[in-house]
């Protein structure tokens, strides 16, 4: 076999900020900081959205950070370790819910009102739904997660369904005796996040935060994903007999990221509630959790990075259609829409299955000659 | 006399109505490279699975270094210093080769999911103790070249090779190597025969299935021949190979 020396062979070493990573990121994070500040100040005048004839607007961006919280979990979850989730909106509405319900209903749950006028607590409560609603995944996760394939896809689509008829029937409570959810409603008036004396909002400032968190998340993501516990993940997906042969406990690590992906899940529901300024059940229903799976999937499963990709197209595709069809199609109305939007999506999954991101990549290095190892 | 560092009692699998493996007795000193030989359909891969836990003994136990095995879940056992390789070669395709013996470092790291995401300095320090210590099986195994490639990119004797070297990052007591000449040629054989012998000169004891008459006469030390479930034979390789009834049961499959 003979002795060569370890040098011999470059050995990618992950450094504080991921390796290879950190430029991607520094980037994202000065574009990011760029278009804010554009929407912000207004140079010239000239607003971002104005740019993009009003199809990527403030509270596209606001949204679009939001979602892709949600979507890292999924692809987390789905991408690294090869479990299904039909579910996530399901989660991605008991954090909304929580932040609404805890900001808003004090009263109700007979806690002192005074906690509704310090600017510290919504974040408390952020910080209680990510940890309720994990504990809850852990519970829950538990006994689905020995299923496997198509038997794991139903059961999280149950939950999902059952958190969203939860919420939606007050937990069956009558609303005029004890008003939690409120119903078909839902609850209005939820306040603006607040650090100290300053305001998050109007929106640019929400953007801000929005975002920061959204790059920490992903930033903490890339982490994850290249260490051992990453490793372990992708094993599990790649073949799960040996990942156990290999000491890996498949079920303990499988569960962990499914906490972890409800978290994730929680905070951004948090962050919309505070957003939207209300929460009502229909965002959280089965069709939820559909538009949050596509998401993952148009931006490449198992990719962190996928996971900004597949929210921004889907939301993109969405404004264009809607704003522009009818330049196409005279007279076009929603279903059109619908119809246009299920089209599209098919052409993109036909040419680039794995994804935008890494079709993408694929079809740059082509372009420029590079011939790439199949995946 | 010190206590043998597998022992294997009474072993028995059923399924359903059919006995795959039936009253299998036999024990592995450490030290050795014991061959578990047969025709086809004797049980050796379920015998396999029985000890790697892979599956569940119906009667009978399995106890390696004292450890009863039986009720363990294929991970702990691996813990307890046992690791397998699989006769379908089974890389983690989309990882690159490092990365799948970095893989098998994972029952001697510990940081965790928090670590990770903060890269504590713990995390960074075991970290590249278990980049280096990777590298080091896939030296010995003389796949260094191909570390960043995919593994699914690899030839099916070095994707062997590499589960050879991912089993070896888990610092075992016992290699278990499922049919690891099968598909292989005659120089890779060759190769192989040179590896395990390395491999147990540092002190790993060999448990292997193979189906090659003559590979497993040059490098048992002893060998356990299984026919339809139960063991026919056992010994040094010359005892077997004369032995009337494993000549039986071999006759017209190979002669040696």
């Amino acid at each position: 076999m003979g002795e060569t020396q370890q040098s011999h062979t470059h050995v990618k070493y992950a450094g504080w900020l991921p390796g290879r990573h950190a430029l991607g990121i520094i980037a994202f994070a000065v574009l990011l900081i760029v278009l804010g500040l554009v929407e912000t100040m207004r140079p010239f005048g000239i607003r971002f959205s104005d740019l993009t004839s009003g199809i990527v607007t403030m509270d596209t961006m606001v949204r679009a950070g939001i979602l892709t919280i949600a979507v890292v979990g999924l692809n987390l979850l789905m991408g690294y370790t090869g479990q299904a989730s039909l579910g996530q909106a399901g989660f991605y509405g008991l954090g909304a819910y929580a932040s609404a319900i805890l900001t808003v209903k004090l009263r109700v749950l007979a806690l002192p009102a005074w906690l509704g006028t310090v600017w510290w607590w919504p974040w408390l409560v952020i910080l209680a739904a990510m940890i309720f609603v994990g504990a809850f995944a852990y519970l829950v996760g538990k006994p689905i997660l020995q299923l496997r394939g198509h038997y794991l896809a139903m059961a999280t689509l149950g939950l999902g369904i059952v958190i969203y008829i939860v919420l939606r029937e007050n937990f069956g409570f009558s609303p005029s005796e004890f008003n939690l959810t409120g119903g078909l409603d839902g609850i209005p008036d939820v306040g603006r996040l607040a650090i100290g004396g300053f305001t998050l909002w109007p929106i640019e400032r929400y953007y801000f935060l929005v975002w920061a968190i959204a790059l920490a998340v992903i930033v903490l993501s890339l982490n994850i994903v290249n260490s051992r516990v990453g490793r372990a993940l992708r094993a599990v997906r790649d073949s799960e007999v040996a990942a156990n042969a290999m000491g890996v406990d498949t079920h303990t690590e499988k569960l962990k990221v499914f906490v972890l992906s409800a978290m994730y899940a929680s905070l951004a529901g948090s962050l919309y509630a505070h957003f939207q300024a209300a929460v009502s059940p229909k965002p959280f229903d089965f069709l939820g959790s559909i538009e949050l799976v596509l998401m993952s999937v148009i931006g490449g499963i198992a990719s962190i990075w996928g996971a900004a990709l597949g929210v921004a197209v889907v939301l993109v595709l969405k404004e264009l259609i809607r704003t522009r069809m009818h330049l196409i199609i005279p007279g076009a109305g929603g279903e059109q829409e619908v119809i246009a939007f299920g089209i599209l999506i098919v052409v993109i999954m036909i040419f680039m299955p794995d994804g935008l991101s890494v079709g993408g990549v694929r079809f740059v290095r082509n372009l420029f000659g590079k011939p790439v190892h199949s995946a | 006399m010190q206590v043998p560092l597998l022992e294997v009692i009474s072993l028995r699998k059923g399924f359903g109505g059919l006995m795959a493996v039936f009253d299998v007795d036999f024990i592995v000193e450490a030290g050795d490279i014991m061959v578990v030989m047969g025709p086809n359909g004797a049980g050796k891969t379920t015998i396999f699975n029985l000890i790697s836990g892979a599956l569940k003994p119906t009667g009978g136990s399995i106890h390696f270094r004292g450890h009863k095995l039986n009720d363990l879940p294929p991970h702990e056992i691996t813990r307890l210093g046992l690791a397998r390789t699989f006769q379908s070669v089974q890389v983690f395709g989309n990882m690159t080769v490092l990365e799948n013996v970095m893989v098998g470092r994972h029952v001697k790291s510990h940081y965790g999911m928090f670590s990770a995401a903060f890269q504590m300095p713990r995390a960074r320090r075991e970290e590249r103790e278990i980049r280096e210590h990777a590298l080091e099986q896939l030296v010995r195994v003389g796949l260094e070249e191909r570390a960043n490639d995919l593994a699914s990119n690899l030839s099916f004797g070095q994707q062997r090779l590499l589960e050879i070297a991912r089993a070896l990052a888990t610092e075992p007591g016992l290699l278990l190597l499922d049919e690891p000449g099968s598909g292989l040629s005659r120089p890779e054989k060759e190769g192989l025969d040179r590896l395990i012998r390395e491999i147990r000169g540092n002190g790993v004891t060999i448990l292997l299935v193979e189906h090659d008459i003559s590979f497993v006469m040059n490098i048992a030390d002893r060998i356990v021949v299984l026919e339809y479930g139960q063991k026919i034979a056992e010994g040094t390789p010359e005892q077997v190979r004369s032995d009337r009834r494993v000549i039986a049961a071999y006759l017209g499959e190979e002669t040696s």
